[in-house]
């Protein structure tokens, strides 16, 4: 039983493993909506000037509207943000998403924004948190590891 | 994503309400298809190593975003499907498969600031469809309302216990 399980295991590992190679190289691609972020212009930006772009980033000044945008490379740039609606919905630090074009010189004409206050995200993340803490008890109280079989089975079934 | 609290108390009430029609439904089976529901925010093990560090590390193109699709979650919830034993695969298949299942269709009613959701859909295809915009996953009244309504299945429930 064990080893049967460890080889199913192995291949769905190796499935899995696949697919998050595969996913890397499925690039962004406006015909199927999927824009260039940060991460493609923050790395080469005259490429991307003109193109619809969608991205995130925070807040640094109101006044305009400037968005310090940071790729996954840790190279970070600021851009400037032009046709905002409601900017007295903005302030210095929040996390802000943008849709909009590419233009030369670090600004982009915005079609639409999302704004989110940092207490929002944090708490997003404490109530996944106590989620997490709340299945997780269910799962100790209900479930049962078994290194011997590499197995999950139930402490009693009725 | 609604926030993970949202989605766990959706796959709650989604498997304490099939209990009422089938008595095997007990709790602990209620709590896998909760577990269900946290499948495709594995993929938010982007926010301690993100897919570039990772690229960097292998030298090939990686990205998380494929456990937050239909394809990742199978395999994970598949991964889970082996982990108990044969008799009851069939089960935990099913309230994974629901679990998870309700996750991304609930993720797809997110807004985007483009409109279009994210492409869960992957590897059937990468397209981004035009959605409805209905709530951030920072909003708070998705969990208050799903919190209310899994308390009162939740009593529902209870008081079926204590009569019958």
């Amino acid at each position: 039983m064990r080893s049967t399980r460890l080889l199913a295991l192995l291949l769905l590992a190796g499935m899995l493993c696949g697919l998050l190679l595969w996913a890397g190289t499925v690039g962004p691609d406006p015909t199927r909506n999927q824009f260039p972020d940060e991460d493609e212009f923050a790395v080469d930006y005259t490429a991307y000037v003109g193109e619809r772009v969608e991205f995130g980033g925070t807040v640094v000044a109101t006044d305009p509207v400037t968005v310090e945008v940071t790729a996954d490379s840790g190279r970070s740039i600021e851009l400037t943000l032009r046709s905002v609606d409601n900017t007295d919905r903005i302030s210095a630090g929040d996390e802000i998403t943008v849709y909009g074009t590419l233009e030369p010189d670090n600004t982009v004409t915005v079609i639409e924004t999302t704004v989110r206050q940092p207490w929002e995200s944090y708490y997003m993340y404490l109530v996944s948190f106590l989620a997490g803490l709340w299945t997780l008890g269910r799962f100790l109280r209900h479930w049962t590891i078994d290194p011997q079989t590499l197995s999950v089975t139930p402490r009693k079934v009725d | 994503m609604p926030d993970l609290l949202t989605h766990a108390l959706i796959g709650y009430i989604i498997a304490t309400t099939a209990s009422f029609r089938y008595d095997w439904l007990t709790p602990p089976w209620v709590t896998i298809c909760m577990m269900g529901t946290f499948i495709p925010d594995l993929t938010k093990i982007k926010l301690v190593v993100s897919s570039y560090q990772i690229e960097q590390f292998l030298g090939v193109p990686f990205d998380w975003f494929a456990l937050h699709t239909v394809g990742g979650a199978l395999v994970s919830v598949l991964i889970g499907t082996v982990l108990v034993p044969s008799e009851y695969r069939t089960r935990v298949f099913g309230l994974l498969a629901v679990g998870a299942g309700s996750h991304l269709f609930f993720d797809a009613l997110l807004i985007t600031t483009s409109g279009y959701m994210s492409p869960m859909l992957w590897p059937i295809t990468a397209y981004r469809f035009a959605m409805p915009k209905l709530f951030l996953s920072s909003d708070r009244w998705p969990a208050l309302i799903a919190g209310g309504l899994a308390t009162v299945i939740w009593w529902v429930k209870r008081n079926q216990r204590t009569t019958l």
